[in-house]
């Protein structure tokens, strides 16, 4: 298995009643209506077969009565033209309220997700809560669909057809029920194998789409390496588990049907010999037979249809707990009502004593970090691979928590921050960019409005990325997912024209131009020396004109700040800087 | 046997209802156990083809042109390969095993009645002809919106994927109430069509079964004033309720096969789409062997990109290079001069017009892609990882497993050692999804190891080294020296540190060819050279710096 394997925590009913109740309650009339409709419907199933058993007993009479035979016929039209207009408004019904009740279900699923900390998406390849929204969201939709009613409709046929099977003779129908309690075990039996087999389709499935999107995604990385072969070895491997589990849960339900059949066979042979043997004594008639016959396919195929649905309720509940183990993930984004942020340009911000380890690594990224950046100022980080510059901002956005230490924006701890607040106030520029699937335009405005062309494109000559975009379709230019038609560098400069379209209070530039080639560069060294007037900005670079141009600078070496002054003042102190500024 | 029991009760004839019991219990032992056997065997070969499906539709898709392949979107192909297979496997599967389930049905029943009374059978089945036209109207309806709800399916998964593919930037951005929006609109697009489905098949059902109960009364009307009338026996009026009733799944069965066939059908059309598209040509033309030739040779090579909307055509243009075998190659140029685009053309990434691009003296067209990549290694700029253990990500794409000494020997060679000891797993470390957990630097230098492992004849290095510590990538082109002397190089940088000690320099520009020559001779010579020289000169970086760049992402 080339994935680390996904666990899900097994949930009672009651928990699974508890989270899902409340997203079925809006649809509460329809679903009501639909089952009420659904009870009329099977009534008039329950008395047909009596009808004609009455209508056997009518003509087998020695000397029968026509009218009573018209009254019988027309009452059975009467009942099943009834019976067809309720069947379409209770199937309408209850499949158009699980629809809703599906889209209400993805959006919750898809919002919760997108709210889950970053830590989730290093834990969790993308195919794994993408089968969360598109896979478990319509098992459980087929659950509130199609299987609800016809559930509710099996459990009132049975126990209907029970009823009025005594009401018409007792002796007989404790005798065609002789098979019921082995039945009965025999769905146990079987179910409990195949909520076991249902379960690994379900986990190999979803390793198969989390292989899937991944390897999907980088094709051309595949092909550079040609490694098409090795790469159709593991998918084969995976999608034979799929495969194999399949199989297993294929083997268990063809078992488990003829079974029942089976036992349908029994007792319908049993009907007719003991039914027929006690009609030649008299002590039954002929219709009540008839009647028999007609309530037993009642009896058994709504019973092999519940199990059916039993499957596909297994089926849900491995959907629902799996769905309820991403909404009892804790969400990082908490919403606070009638908040007026401090402008970021102004306020200070303050590392005390912060260490922060990676839950993926053993050693500390960064450790004992006191620094200070007043508002307003430019802060340029230096240092080498692994020196934890770039942890340093993912504490600030808060995609981590510090392991220790705090964190504080204008004396607030970096926790009392709205996280909405804090990032929408930061402009960042990273060195690996992801561009969206749309225009330009809305890869440059991220779909706000009330920004005009003139605007947008006037960034983008800031940007130094015009020329580049003008001959392709300027601000229409179609942008494939994952931005494959740009090169490194013009994602790098289209990202930094997004953060001055946008003109944040505070910016984060985390080797935004490693990939700008060196003229355009020292074009955009006017568009960033404009950036860093009147905010507060965060810079790690390695060009000593950028540093140069910052208030202040900090050096990081293992996790540790090792120097922090302005430029002079480090060139005066002859220590880890000033070393590199001689060597240079 | 219904009917046997049936008339021999008025007989008191109690063999001939025993006998009619057994028998009855028999047939219906022997029908579960033919059953449990051809359903193994439909439903079984259905998850077969389901198998064979995703193993083609994944193989095609590598093997696809990636000039075509970068225009369709991701999260569209997951959902072909689940959603419509599996649709295609409930047509070939349950959809068979039910259609052929309701022919049986018939062939057994309809003689049995007509063989006990004509009238009754054509009675029986009188509506039996309305059933086709419900399903076509129906149906016809139900496979427009089905395929039309699979398209939705498809537009919210590929959504999907690309939020949580972005969930950084989307977070950085706080964006997520935005993509909540999109996908709200987008999730109800879906729900509108579904909800027009449902009314169209609640529709669907009843009216079959009704269809059944009109047999019924038709049976209950004609067939009692039969008994009556003494022309049938009981038996038989009996028995005809039950054929009605019997064949009224059958009936059923035909509609929903249908529509399992039409979704079927539809979800074949989408698949057929992408397997449709021709897959790269491993051989373009017969291999012609030249002697005497450089290891690299580029003759007259054009390339035009796509335009997108009627922009200008913009690409690659170049007349003649070479590159022997041993030599060190830089090729220097501002972004978009078409250098990514160059390597690509020449490990036929995009494919090069024929006779243009010639390696160990043949057509590259001409040699099998697999071999071409084996003996050509590229490092890209942007590297991209699988989330799967270390030693898999280096020893991708090559036959069988590398043995550990060679892996160590690579590792060293990019200085990695000591990082990845210091990994939980070492070598069996997973790397996260995009391999998260390693920085930009240390994803390059995997990159690179990877390109080594292969013993290529030439490295075409794409910027490489972007994100790595310049006293690093010192070292590793030191090691890269000394370890590997007769490897060929082609070196595309931003960082012009190295370019005094390489063979030759390519200048490109907006596709072209601008000068080519020493180190010295270009300074002098070219004033782009000497502009960008200057520029990286005066940056920190060119000089032995270690301040270097690590990813935040």
């Amino acid at each position: 298995m080339s994935l680390r394997p996904e666990k899900t925590d097994s949930f009672s009913y009651r928990d699974l009643a508890r989270h899902f109740l409340p997203i079925v309650r809006p649809y509460s009339l329809r679903f009501g209506a639909g089952i009420s409709l659904i009870v009329l419907s099977t009534g008039i199933d329950l008395l047909t077969p009596i009808l004609l058993g009455r209508a056997v007993d009518t003509v087998a009479m020695p000397s029968p009565d026509r009218a009573l035979l018209y009254r019988i016929c027309w009452l059975f039209l009467g009942l099943v033209a009834a019976k067809y207009v309720f069947d379409i408004f209770k199937a309408y019904l209850i499949q158009s309220a699980g629809e809703k009740v599906k889209h209400d279900l993805r959006t919750l699923l898809f919002t919760r997700i997108a709210h889950l900390p970053v830590t989730y998406f290093d834990r969790n390849p993308i195919g794994r809560p993408l089968t969360r929204v598109v896979n478990d969201v319509r098992t459980l939709g087929e659950l509130f669909g199609a299987s609800i009613s016809m559930t509710v409709l099996d459990v009132l046929i049975i126990t209907g057809t029970l009823g009025a099977m005594f009401w018409l003779n007792w002796q007989l129908a404790l005798v065609v029920l002789i098979t019921f309690p082995l039945i009965v075990v025999a769905v146990q039996i079987f179910s409990k194998h195949l909520h076991t087999a249902y379960r690994a389709v379900r986990t190999h499935l979803s390793e198969m789409n989390a292989f899937l999107g991944e390897n999907v995604g980088a094709v051309a990385t595949i092909q550079r390496l040609a490694a098409q072969g090795p790469r159709m070895d593991t998918f084969s491997g995976i999608v034979d588990k799929h495969y194999g589990a399949q199989m297993k849960s294929l083997r268990t339900y063809a078992l488990m049907q003829p079974t029942i059949h089976s036992l349908n066979g029994v007792a319908m042979a049993t009907l007719i010999g003991v039914g027929g043997y006690w009609a030649i004594q008299g002590k039954i008639t002929l219709g009540v037979i008839v009647a028999f016959l007609g309530y037993n396919r009642n009896l058994f195929y709504p019973l092999r249809d519940l199990i059916e649905k039993y499957n596909l309720i297994l089926n849900a509940k491995v959907s629902a707990e799996r769905v309820l183990d991403i909404l009892e993930e804790p969400v990082e984004m908490e919403y606070r009502e009638g908040r007026d942020p401090a402008r970021l340009s102004d306020i200070d911000i303050e590392f005390r004593d912060v260490s922060f380890r990676y839950p993926t690594r053993d050693q500390n990224a960064l450790t004992d970090i006191n620094l200070k950046i007043p508002g307003g100022s430019s802060l340029a980080i230096v240092g080498a691979t692994g020196a934890g510059k770039s942890s340093l901002i993912r504490l600030l956005l808060r995609f981590y928590e510090p392991t220790r230490g705090t964190i504080s924006f204008g004396g607030k701890n970096l926790t009392e921050w709205d996280k909405a607040d804090l990032r929408s106030q930061i402009g960042v520029v990273h060195q690996e960019i992801y561009l969206f699937q749309g225009t330009v335009r809305e890869n440059l405005t991220l779909g706000k409005a009330g920004f005009s062309d003139e605007l947008l494109i006037e960034k983008c000559r800031q940007a130094q990325i015009w020329d580049a975009l003008e001959s392709r379709g300027g601000l229409d230019m179609e942008v494939h997912e994952g931005g494959s038609d740009f090169s490194v560098g013009e994602k790098q400069l289209l990202s930094f024209a997004r953060v001055l379209v946008f003109d944040p209070p505070m910016i984060v530039l985390d080797e935004a131009t490693a990939s700008v080639d060196r003229q355009n560069e020292h074009h955009l060294m006017e568009a960033i020396r404009q950036i860093l007037r009147d905010r507060t900005s965060i810079i790690i670079a390695h060009r000593l004109s950028t540093i140069e141009a910052c208030d202040n600078i900090a050096v990081f070496e293992h996790g540790e700040l090792k120097e922090i002054g302005s430029f002079d003042e480090l060139i005066q102190k002859k220590g880890l800087f000033w070393n590199f500024h001689q060597i240079q | 046997m219904v009917r046997e029991a049936i008339d021999g009760i008025p007989e008191k004839n109690v063999p001939r209802v025993l006998w009619a019991g057994a028998g009855f219990l028999f047939l219906m032992v022997c029908q579960s156990g033919l059953r449990y056997v051809w359903r193994m065997y439909l439903m079984g070969t259905s998850h077969r083809i389901a198998r064979g499906l995703r193993l083609d539709l994944y193989n095609h898709l590598q093997n696809l042109p990636l000039a075509r392949y970068q225009t369709i979107r991701t999260g569209d192909l997951m959902s072909r390969a689940t959603n419509d297979i599996q649709a295609i496997r409930e047509a070939v599967g349950p959809g068979v095993l039910i259609t052929v389930d309701a022919i049986i049905s018939f062939l057994i029943f309809v003689p049995v009645m007509l063989y006990l009374s004509v009238k009754l059978t054509i009675l029986a089945l009188l509506f039996a002809p309305l059933v086709p036209w419900i399903t076509t109207t129906v149906g016809d309806r139900i496979d427009r919106l089905f395929e039309s709800m699979q398209v939705k399916m498809s537009n919210i998964s590929a959504f999907t994927q690309e939020t949580f593919g972005g969930i950084r930037l989307i977070k950085s951005l706080v964006l997520e109430n935005r993509v909540r929006q999109r996908f709200f609109d987008l999730s109800e697009e879906y729900q509108e069509e579904g909800i027009r489905m449902a009314s169209c098949e609640a529709r669907f059902t009843p009216s079959l079964t009704v269809l059944t109960h009109l047999g019924l009364f038709m049976i209950l009307i004609v067939g009692g004033m039969d008994v009556i009338n003494g022309a049938i026996t009981v038996g038989t009026f009996v028995a005809f309720q039950r054929f009605v009733v019997q064949l009224s799944w059958p009936m059923e069965a035909i509609g929903w096969a249908v529509t399992m066939s039409r979704e079927g059908v539809a979800a074949h059309r989408r698949l057929q789409q992408i397997l449709g598209i021709p897959q790269v040509t491993s051989v373009r033309t017969p291999a012609v062997e030249r002697k005497e030739a450089p290891l690299l040779e580029i003759n007259h090579l054009h390339h035009a990109y796509e335009s997108n909307g009627d922009g200008d055509h913009f690409g690659l243009k170049l007349s003649h290079l070479k590159v022997h075998e041993g030599q060190k190659i830089g090729v220097v140029g501002p972004v978009g001069a078409g250098k990514s685009t160059l390597f690509n053309l020449i490990v036929r990434l995009y494919e090069p017009p024929e006779e243009t691009v010639f390696f160990e003296g043949k057509d590259v067209a001409s040699i099998p892609l697999v071999e071409l990549r084996r003996k050509i290694s590229t490092v890209e700029q942007q590297v991209f990882l699988f989330s799967e253990k270390v030693t898999t990500n280096i020893e991708l794409g090559m036959p069988g497993s590398v043995d550990g000494q060679e892996a160590r020997k690579v590792i060293r060679t990019v200085c990695m050692e000591d990082e990845i000891e210091e990994l939980h797993d070492k070598y069996d470390t997973y790397l996260g999804e995009r391999g998260v957990n390693l920085s930009g630097g240390q994803k390059q230098r995997l990159a690179l190891a990877r390109a080594l492992i292969r013993k290529p004849r030439l490295l075409l290095l794409d910027d490489a080294f972007s994100a790595v510590d310049v006293e690093i990538e010192r070292r590793i082109l030191r090691n890269l020296l000394t370890e590997y002397p007769d490897l060929t190089l082609i070196f595309a940088s931003h960082r012009l540190s190295i370019m005094p000690s390489l063979d030759e320099i390519w200048i490109l520009d907006k596709g072209k060819l601008v000068a080519k020559g020493h180190h010295q001779q270009l300074l002098q010579s070219v004033s782009l050279y000497g502009a960008l020289w200057q520029t990286s000169e005066r940056s920190l970086e060119s000089r032995k710096d270690s301040l270097e760049a690590d990813s935040i992402l």
